[in-house]
């Protein structure tokens, strides 16, 4: 049986606060992580314009790789968020 | 050599990893939306919430052991229970991680998933503490043989000197949350702490599968020859 796909829309604010919250977590100063979460957010934007459906894993992969030039332990945190228990 | 069972059963406890894991997660949902203050207040109920769960545990299980064998467990039965453990040791070394470089744990995905949706949404020390003891309760596939060594072992020792063994095994199944919550007020993040757990993956299971072994043989060598 072919398993039911959800399709939702993709946002600038959805990515953001997704970096935000991850960033904040980690205890990092708030203007640096805001910084970083709009810089990430408009990287997004650029490369989801190019494409008409995408994937979250896709989304997630193209995350993970702008985070790492700014911050590891976020994009660590961000990789792995749902691979810790 | 029944304090001694009691400390190594703890130490086992110990390096059992959903509720570390689940702390982590804790911190990471709660340091982004809360003050310091509250994100302390949270971890401190977490944390109570497993030992209070791990002290009950162990507590209940004395209880139904004394009234089903009239006081401590008799040869037939330590023999399963040996049994138990060696499973346990095997389970550590083969299933309780899953593979990859990551921490996943053997539990179902789905449940998984319901403990770090709860870690996430906790905003409230009682929701906390609920946490703390739900995931330690789902470990109780693993843990459970350790909760009736420690049991009986607490059985067998005078009167005054068995709540102070549950205290003891309580204490140790905490220990390594509690150094968690000292390296998060010492400046540490989350992420050093998962970074390490990953890292050290491969030790955490070949050190929890021997302490299940030694138990086991301790068990043999002093309860049952």
């Amino acid at each position: 049986m072919e398993e039911e796909r959800e399709f939702y829309d993709y946002t600038h604010e959805g990515i953001r606060q997704s970096v935000l919250n991850c960033g904040l977590g980690l205890g990092l100063a708030e203007g640096w992580v805001e910084l970083i979460a709009e810089k990430v957010a408009q990287a997004m934007d650029e490369w989801a314009s190019t494409k008409d459906v995408v994937t979250e894993t896709d989304i997630r992969k193209h995350i993970v790789n702008e985070l790492t030039t700014y911050n590891a332990d976020i994009a660590y945190a961000y990789e792995n968020h749902d691979k810790i228990i | 050599m029944n304090i001694a069972i009691i400390f190594l059963a703890g130490l086992i406890q110990s390096s059992l990893q959903l509720s570390f894991g689940a702390l982590i997660l804790l911190y990471h949902s709660s340091i982004s939306k809360h003050y310091k203050k509250t994100t302390r207040r949270l971890s401190r109920s977490y944390v109570i919430g497993c030992g209070v769960m791990s002290f009950l545990a162990v507590g209940c299980t004395a209880f139904l052991i004394s009234v089903f064998n009239q006081g401590a467990m008799n040869t037939q039965t330590l023999i399963v229970l040996i049994g138990a453990l060696l499973a346990s040791a095997l389970i550590m070394w083969f299933f309780y991680f899953r593979k990859g470089d990551r921490t996943e744990l053997w539990l179902p995905r789905s449940f998984a998933r319901f403990i770090s949706g709860r870690a996430r949404k906790t905003n409230d020390p009682i929701e906390a503490f609920s946490l703390g003891v739900v995931s330690s309760f789902a470990e109780m596939p693993i843990s459970l043989a350790l909760y009736i060594t420690s049991a009986n072992a607490i059985l067998q020792l005078n009167g005054s000197l068995q709540v102070a063994g549950l205290i003891v095994f309580a204490a140790l199944a905490i220990l390594p949350l509690v150094v968690l919550k000292i390296r998060m007020k010492t400046g540490r993040n989350v992420v050093d702490a998962q970074r390490w757990r990953v890292q050290n993956k491969a030790f955490l299971k070949i050190i929890s599968g021997i302490g299940f072994i030694t138990l086991a043989a301790t068990i043999f060598s002093f309860w049952v020859i």
